[in-house]
């Protein structure tokens, strides 16, 4: 299978604010095919966030290569790399309203403003909120935060999608439908994904494959 | 001071564009603070030795002014602090009605320029005062005058620390200690106090800084015999031309100041990240006693910070329509002018300089300090220092209206470093991932959720800059009178008519000062976030 994303032996070591150093990632390989669902689990503080912010080109590496379709992104800027990352808390942007949030990425795409608009309310239509579009993003419930924000990363049809506990901050019942959904939306969008998470159920239902970050070292799962 | 880590983005803007940002308030630093403090510092050089401090203090009447100037600055941390913590007791545990517009008017004393202050203690406590009138008080010539201004300015800083510190009290820590047997008052000396003790010391450090080095007040309520050592610097420059004595008295300020400063900036970092815990919840006021306390808490901040603004309010209406005509004087009407445009344009370059210097203090440690040097060098000392540095520019505007900068700008850069750091990172790290470059990230991300802390900056340079008046004194041009500086003429003149139309232009003042704020804070309702992204920082700024 072509794999579009590469992680070639990376390597991060962060200074704590003690003094000590930590591995984050030691020689780390991994690599993901095009619309494929990649899982890395780990306790908290492993280094799973860092991997992916690393892969946005948010965290500078210390050495080794992130490649993508075989192009070496070290001179890519965050920007350019067109990858989506969704966090835990969703980081919906305060001052715009729903709509605002969702066609945000298609602006920076220099899409016309009442074009932006228009397929931002289609993909609300899309994943059941073109009521709430005018809604300012904090009167939403944690479900519906979760959907405009899966809504902002996947209207950019981006190249990767980057879920960093995407299910965390929901309640039991809510996670397990909205896993459901997103996995139905990013296999029908085609899209590679890396899963960061600690629920090893979560991982499972939606990864074919998963891994287990420890030290900085990747170990295979299943 | 510490940098957050998690805000240093080694993929957002090259070194390069942080340099070139950093520039602006960097370069405006040393010319105009730095620079003049050390060209002080050298004009005392061949003065300040061994001998010269040791005749210094032996001279009683350079002594007095030293201790004073120490001492009424240290009295007035113990007043703010033995009626100010009980009043933030009130207001951050009780929920009564009023205590929304109470938290509010918190904000006035931040306000009201020094000069009006300073009027409104003389209308209440003067010899011609309400005071006088109704009691036979008359406390001119006691130390009690500027004491009380001091308390009116400072009062609210504390209790505004207070509120701040006490609502970090964890809920379940109090609970335990009251299940092990602790009465309210053992929990709180055991488990308020303590958790709330760090916001206080940083506010009464503010207190000091500010008591210390305050002008205006000192100038006019301290009288000949506690005039403090700013007075006395202005004195030996403005009418004794002994340039060499004011630069050794004014070393010894800044020696004090910086003493301070450093403390406060100490004391600020362990407030750098509060940890919100689970609060205490408020609640309404149950039995006899609480309310009592509500009524004490509300008594003492209309003696204290109302009573002298409304003084002002009520001579001035009883000083009859004759002395209300000062108002379309020419010389009011020039000085309203010079007022206007000299605010505006120092609002301007303050608003540059702070958001820049705001923008780059968020990668460096040293930078984010330097913000707080404009409050170490108090406004007579700088003005002192430019008119030795620049003399050839002593009377231009270029000068007086940065220096009006220089005074005002640390008020925008607090308040946006404040909000900065409230400023989720993942909020422009997603932007990042949706297509934004470094430069619209700011655009569409960091300026929108740091526009009210900008905004508020903005205010409350306005209302420093307005309420000017050191500056003034010292680098402006007869043509060039304000309205603070015209108040100090009708004050220098005898007579009751002066006095009364000093406390009409004073209404005036305290007037345009209120609306400047209020026009520049206002947010429509369209924009209103959530949480408001603005600490207390920017209103301890506002009052050091």
């Amino acid at each position: 299978m072509l794999h579009v994303l590469e992680l070639k032996d990376l390597q991060k070591t962060r200074v704590t604010p003690s003094g000590q150093s930590r591995t984050l990632a030691h020689k780390l390989n991994l690599s993901v095919s095009a619309g494929e669902v990649v899982a890395v689990l780990g306790p908290s503080g492993s280094g799973k966030s860092t991997l992916l912010k690393i892969i946005a080109g948010l965290e500078p590496l210390d050495s080794g290569q992130v490649l993508f379709g075989g192009v070496d992104l070290a001179r890519t800027p965050t920007h350019r790399r067109r990858f989506a990352l969704m966090f835990q808390d969703f980081a919906l942007f305060p001052h715009l309203d729903v709509l605002g949030n969702v066609a945000f990425g298609l602006i920076e795409q220099r899409v016309n403003a009442s074009q932006a608009r228009q397929r931002a309310f289609d993909m609300l239509q899309v994943v059941g909120l073109a009521a709430l579009a005018t809604q300012k993003v904090w009167t939403l419930s944690g479900g519906e935060q979760q959907r405009v924000a899966l809504a902002r990363a996947l209207i950019t049809q981006p190249r990767l999608l980057l879920l960093d506990e995407p299910f965390s901050a929901l309640d039991a019942h809510l996670r397990s439908h909205l896993r459901e959904e997103f996995s139905q939306r990013i296999e029908s969008a085609g899209i590679a994904t890396v899963l960061v998470t600690h629920d090893a159920q979560e991982a499972r239902t939606m990864a074919a494959r998963g891994f287990q970050l420890n030290d900085g070292r990747l170990t295979t799962l299943w | 001071m510490r940098v957050l880590s998690h805000r240093q983005i080694p993929l957002q803007p090259a070194p390069a564009y942080w340099l070139a940002l950093g520039t602006l308030p960097i370069l405006f630093l040393v010319f105009f603070l730095l620079a003049p403090a050390l060209r002080l510092m050298l004009e005392g050089q061949g003065t300040f030795t061994p001998k010269i401090i040791t005749a210094l203090w032996q001279d009683n009447y350079l002594r007095w002014r030293l201790l004073w100037s120490l001492l009424q600055a240290g009295a007035t941390c113990v007043l703010v602090l033995a009626i100010g913590l009980p009043v933030a007791w009130v207001l951050a545990r009780l929920q009564f009605a009023g205590r929304a517009l109470v938290l509010r008017l918190l904000m006035l004393p931040f306000i009201v320029p020094t000069l009006v202050a300073a009027l409104g203690v003389l209308a209440l406590l003067g010899p011609r005062g309400l005071g006088m009138a109704w009691f036979g008080m008359d406390l001119q010539d006691t130390p009690w005058l500027l004491l009380y201004g001091n308390v009116f300015f400072n009062l609210c800083l504390l209790v505004r620390a207070g509120i701040d510190g006490l609502t970090q009290v964890s809920a379940s820590r109090l609970a335990a200690a009251r299940t092990l047997g602790a009465t309210p008052w053992r929990a709180f000396w055991r488990i308020e106090w303590p958790t709330a003790r760090p916001w206080l010391a940083s506010s009464l450090c503010l207190v000091f800084l500010y008591c210390f080095s305050g002008f205006g007040l000192a100038l006019v309520l301290g009288g000949q015999h506690y005039a403090t050592l700013e007075v006395e610097i202005y004195t030996l420059v403005a009418y004794e031309l002994k340039l060499a004595d004011a630069s050794v008295l004014a070393v010894v300020g800044m020696l004090v100041t910086s003493s301070v400063a450093m403390l406060y900036t100490l004391s600020e970092h362990r407030l750098a990240a509060p940890a919100k815990s689970d609060c205490v919840a408020m609640r309404r006021p149950v039995g006899a006693l609480e309310w009592a306390m509500v009524a004490a808490a509300m008594t003492a901040l209309l003696i204290c910070c109302a009573a002298p603004v409304l003084a002002i309010a009520a001579r001035a209406l009883l000083a009859g329509p004759t002395v209300w005509a000062v108002l379309l004087d020419e010389s009011t009407l020039q000085a309203l002018w010079n007022t206007l445009r000299f605010s505006v344009a120092a609002v301007a370059l303050a608003t540059v300089l702070g958001l820049t210097h705001a923008l780059v203090a968020q990668r460096s440690a040293l930078l984010r300090a330097a913000a707080y040097l404009p409050f170490v060098v108090s406004p007579v000392m700088v003005a002192f220092g430019l008119l030795l540095l620049y003399p050839q520019w002593a009377a231009t505007q270029t000068l007086l209206i940065s220096a009006y900068a220089l005074l005002a700008y640390p008020f925008v850069a607090k308040s946006i470093s404040a909000a900065l750091d409230s400023l989720p990172a993942h909020q422009w790290q997603v932007a990042a991932t949706l297509g934004a470059s470094p430069w619209r990230c700011f655009w569409r991300v960091t300026l929108p959720f740091i526009l009210p802390a900008l905004q508020r900056g903005m205010a409350f340079a306005a209302a420093s800059a307005l309420g000017e008046f050191a500056v003034s004194l010292f680098l402006s041009r007869p043509e060039w009178t304000t309205l603070t500086t015209l108040i100090y003429q009708r004050l220098s003149r005898p007579g009751a008519a002066n006095l009364d139309e000093a406390l009409v232009l004073a209404c005036l003042l305290m007037v345009l000062a209120l609306l400047a704020f209020l026009v520049l804070e206002y947010q429509p309702a369209s924009r209103k976030l959530p949480c408001s992204p603005v600490s207390s920082v920017a209103g301890n700024a506002a009052r050091a």
